[in-house]
């Protein structure tokens, strides 16, 4: 799909994923890997064990990463995050 | 947050979550109190979010309703219904899209409790009665053959001045989506051309032509990718007028008053018949002609017949024949679904398969010999079983999410008023997270010499290291390699223009080399073409590789990523895009890089966080 083929339909959804895209980069600052492990995830639609291919990493790991950024992701979002 | 901070509490937290109950307590109560503080917090969102399935699907499934169609990129059409607005027994949920015959809505119809697609159609169309009873005609005959491949109707209604047609809903999404201007495999294509044509033989049984096939009209059910035909009978109502033709209104045309109206739809005539392009009378074998066009496109990720303009598309197709399938060598096209292509292809409609069926069945065949070979190649080679197959397929699929994924925040940021795209780009880059600092740039690369003699190799090849005089019949590979990682780009120069400007081709990054990344790992060894062999264009004389290694991204360079596929085979198209990757190298290409040729490979060093180095191949 081209962008040209891409109109959209505005929506307040639309927010959301782009708080979530903000998050995302404030992530990558610190911790460039659990960053990754979200964007191949969520955005790239990858299984845990996809994803521990592509990064070259356990897929125990790639879970304790998801588990702990998509903590911090929803803190972030929710704002129930101490900074 | 500091990156040691961070560290310190995912540490915690990834210790923290592997003990339960009382022992976590413990845990967590021997750190100091900060720490403990935020780890708890961290494992109450951990819970929460849990609970919430928070972000536990695909970003683009989740957020699909952000994106709707729009076909043929107009100005966004009107929409005429809002959620929850009743129309007739039908109460509208939400907006599926809007193409050039109207809008499509997702309903519900409260006579029968089925979820329905709504497609109102636009006013000039149904503005036309005699078009409309046609249409209808049609539609609903098409409907009535109860062909699975066949989109099914369940009614055509007026209200007041809208004009809407009730149909299954189909959970999926286009051909044109599917494919995402990528290649299909071969299975993949053949499977999705049979249902097509299963759909086109029951209706042209009941003398429909639809007239209009192309991958838009074409849906695949995500659920079992079923594949179904849309529009039937619509697109007579919605052709447009043939300006660029002789004029002359083809009889069955006329007699059947059919003529376009003026402001109706420009559709793409990539995919129509010689006939149809030349406004004479159609029948069945147009459908099948445009079929073979949508199993072109799917197979080689290129449209057989495009010409810059219209008119110029026009004479590829009443006049060129494409190249062969077969050519594409590193898609291993068999030799039998190029003959079937081409046959469906031919200019002659006399010459074409008469019937869907009879492509039908060479398709089928087809399909079951290669289903056969599959089967004897794996049960023959234990060394490879099914997982291979299987992790291939899982692949084109996250590749094909991210990319509808990129779109869809591309376009959630240009709602929020940001320009999208490059921006998004580049901040996934990371341009610094994995490039370690250093004071120059080191690059190193080496040149494989194959010789070809009557097409074929012959001699071992060999390895020069550095730039290269040819001789007839070498054919060559170049590969590099760095101690430091980095951003590489390798761009061939190009025809010059008679505009004066040059044109590049992009050979690295490509969607096959590094996943379509610029940023090469330190020690990763490339090699450009992948597959094949560069070949050397003896009229030039002087051809010149590009070396572009870098510490950041450069968006001149990263833009040109979308010409890295075989679409257009690296060729920049774009002019701007090219004066701007001529700037940018004007502008660097000063500051030479230090080429230290050794016995089998040449090492390049640049000062600073850019290498720039043209490699001459220059012909005796």
């Amino acid at each position: 799909m081209s962008l040209e083929e891409v109109a959209v339909v505005a929506r307040e959804q639309g927010a959301e994923i782009v708080r979530l895209d903000d998050a995302l980069n404030a992530l990558a600052k610190m911790d460039p890997r659990r960053s990754q492990v979200v964007e191949l995830r969520y955005f790239g639609g990858l299984s845990n064990e996809e994803i521990a291919r592509v990064l070259k990493i356990s897929e125990n790991t790639v879970t304790r990463d998801w588990n702990l950024a998509r903590a911090w992701l929803y803190q972030q979002l929710t704002g129930s995050g101490a900074n | 947050m500091t990156p040691e901070r961070w560290q310190e509490i995912s540490r915690v937290f990834k210790s923290a979550i592997s003990l339960d109950g009382e022992a976590r307590s413990a845990y967590l109560n021997r750190q100091d109190d900060s720490l403990r503080a935020e780890v708890e917090k961290l494992i109450d969102s951990h819970q929460q979010a849990d609970g919430e399935k928070f972000i536990d699907g695909v970003a683009a499934e989740d957020n699909a309703h952000l994106l709707v169609l729009d076909d043929d990129s107009r100005e966004e059409p009107s929409r005429r219904l809002s959620k929850d607005q009743q129309l007739g027994s039908y109460l509208v949920l939400d907006t599926l899209g809007a193409g050039g015959m109207g809008e499509v809505y997702l309903a519900r119809d409260s006579r029968l409790g089925r979820t329905v697609a709504l497609k109102v159609l636009a006013q000039d169309i149904s503005s036309d009665k005699r078009r409309m009873q046609r249409f209808r005609q049609e539609a609903k005959i098409a409907s009535s053959l109860n062909q699975p491949n066949i989109l099914t109707i369940f009614e055509f209604g007026e209200t007041g001045d809208l004009t809407f047609l009730a149909t299954e809903f189909v959970d999926g999404e286009t051909l044109r989506d599917y494919m995402h201007g990528k290649r299909l495999k071969i299975g993949e294509v053949l499977d999705i051309a049979i249902q097509v044509l299963a759909a086109l033989d029951a209706a042209h049984d009941a003398r429909i032509v639809h007239r209009d096939i192309k991958p838009e009209n074409v849906m695949i059910r995500r659920r079992d990718r079923v594949v179904k035909v849309l529009d039937f009978g619509l697109a007579k109502v919605t052709e447009r007028k043939s300006t660029m033709l002789t004029g002359q209104e083809s009889e069955l045309e006329a007699a059947t008053e059919f003529k376009t109206a003026p402001h109706s739809v420009m559709g793409t005539i990539n995919y129509m018949s010689p006939e149809q392009a030349q406004a004479q009378p159609i029948d069945e074998r147009t459908d099948i002609w445009s079929t073979a066009v949508m199993i072109y496109e799917m197979v080689s990720g290129m449209l057989p017949f495009k010409g810059a303009t219209d008119s110029h598309t026009i004479v590829q197709i009443l006049e060129k024949d494409p190249v062969p399938l077969t050519q594409f060598t590193q898609l291993k096209v068999p030799a039998e679904l190029q003959r079937i292509v081409s046959k469906a292809l031919s200019k002659n409609a006399d010459e074409r398969y008469q019937t869907a069926k009879d492509m039908l069945i060479d398709l089928r065949s087809l399909k079951k010999r290669l289903d056969v070979e599959t089967e004897i190649e794996r049960t023959s080679s234990p060394e490879t079983p099914r997982a291979t197959v299987a992790i291939e397929a899982s692949e084109r699929r996250p590749q094909k999410r991210r990319v509808l994924a990129i779109a869809l925040i591309a376009m959630a940021l240009a709602t929020a008023g940001i320009f999208a795209l490059n921006l998004w780009r580049s901040s996934r880059t990371r341009s610094n997270a994995a490039v370690a600092p250093v004071e120059q740039r080191t690059l190193t690369y080496w040149i494989t010499v194959q010789k070809f003699r009557d097409g074929k190799p012959y001699q071992n090849p060999f390895t020069v290291p550095g730039e290269i005089l040819f001789e007839t019949g070498y054919q060559i590979r170049v590969s590099f390699r760095s101690p430091q990682s980095g951003y590489l780009y390798v761009l061939s120069e190009g025809p010059r223009e008679a505009s004066g400007q040059t044109q590049f081709v992009t050979l690295f990054p490509s969607t096959t080399a590094n996943k379509g990344s610029s940023l090469l790992p330190a020690d990763q060894v490339v090699q450009i073409p992948e597959a094949s062999w560069f070949r050397f264009d003896r009229q030039q004389g002087t051809e010149r590789l590009w070396l572009v290694f870098s510490s950041d991204a450069v968006p001149e360079l990263d833009a040109l990523r979308e010409f890295a596929s075989t679409r257009t085979a690296g060729l920049v198209t774009d002019p701007a895009k090219n004066r701007a990757v001529q700037n940018f190298l004007t502008q660097h290409s000063a500051e030479q890089a230090k080429a230290e040729k050794g016995d089998a490979q040449t090492t390049l060093q640049a000062p600073g966080k850019l290498l720039v180095y043209p490699v001459k191949l220059e012909h005796h």
